[in-house]
């Protein structure tokens, strides 16, 4: 079945709206709808997030192993909050039509968010080591990590297109909301591990 | 008269908005060595660093993530809908315009 095929009713919202984007009509009510759409799709991944971290607590409780490294675990949070800002003066840069200095940033923040990866590569070099994942915390461990990982590496490859956009100058129709839907996803994942870094290193 | 409204006020929204990121992001950096510290020096570190981590998610949430432009009088409004930082219409009130 094809997208074409379907069709919805034009007295309901949903239906209102397929017109009016067929018809090339009310970018307004898309980008209002997009930034909707992006705020229940961080919802929905904070479920996710929840489930897992929950399932940190329920099998092993607040226990955690002595050898793990919580130096280096302050080291990599600290490189993510740093791409937060860097983030931040992007997102701030672009509102003002200011794109070569957002292009600047957001190359910065795809630096950091890499380098951020290189430390979670060392942790599970030492992890794998002291707790692998046939134990219970070293199941908690590498799968928080691992799925959090997995959002870190999505967010640099959205900031990379973002910033190829901006390079690219195709930014005229949404203008600054491409590079604000990519630089909130990122602040997610942020957010996401400001929860994930004390439930795995500094609980007790 | 025009001339003066055409002023580009962009450096000094550029500087606020350094200014703001620079606070929020060494108020992160303190809360964070604060865990830190709770967790080698407390015994029961669990509150206390749940305590600064809430901290931490509402700084994000608030002044990077702008959640409270979710509750605008359109049901979603944000600052960013200003396609055009000289113009005083947003795109709905552009779009409007045109039709």
């Amino acid at each position: 079945v094809s997208v074409d095929a379907i069709t919805l009713p034009n007295d309901t919202p949903a239906g209102h709206l397929a017109a009016s984007i067929q018809r090339g009509e009310a970018p307004a009510d898309r980008l209002r709808s997009a930034k909707l759409g992006l705020w229940f799709f961080i919802a929905s991944e904070s479920c996710l997030f929840a489930a897992f971290i929950a399932a940190r607590y329920v099998t092993t409780g607040v226990q955690r192993p002595a050898e793990l490294d919580q130096g280096l675990g302050l080291a990599i949070t600290s490189i993510l909050i740093a791409s937060s800002l860097t983030a931040y003066l992007a997102e701030s840069f672009a509102r003002l039509h200011r794109y070569d200095r957002a292009q600047i940033f957001l190359w910065a923040t795809v630096a950091l968010g890499s380098l951020f990866l290189a430390g979670v590569a060392l942790e599970f070099n030492e992890g794998l080591q002291h707790f692998p994942p046939s134990t219970a915390y070293g199941t908690a461990f590498f799968s928080l990590v691992s799925l959090h990982a997995f959002h870190v590496a999505t967010g640099i490859l959205a900031l990379a297109v973002a910033s190829n956009l901006v390079r690219l100058r195709r930014l005229e129709t949404l203008g600054a909301w491409r590079i604000e839907a990519v630089v909130k996803y990122w602040h997610f994942v942020d957010l996401a591990w400001v929860v994930i870094f004390p439930t795995l290193y500094l609980v007790s | 008269v025009e001339g003066i409204a055409e002023v580009d006020d962009r450096p000094t929204a550029s500087k606020k908005a350094i200014i703001v990121g620079l606070r929020v992001i060494a108020a992160l950096a303190v809360l964070t060595f604060l865990e830190y510290l709770a967790s080698r020096e407390l015994t029961h570190a669990t509150v206390a660093v749940f305590a600064l981590a809430i901290v931490k998610g509402w700084l994000i949430l608030d002044y990077f993530m702008h959640i409270r432009n979710l509750t605008g009088s359109h049901g979603y409004e944000d600052s960013s809908d200003r396609e055009d930082p000289h113009s005083s219409k947003t795109p709905i009130e552009a779009t409007e315009a045109e039709l």
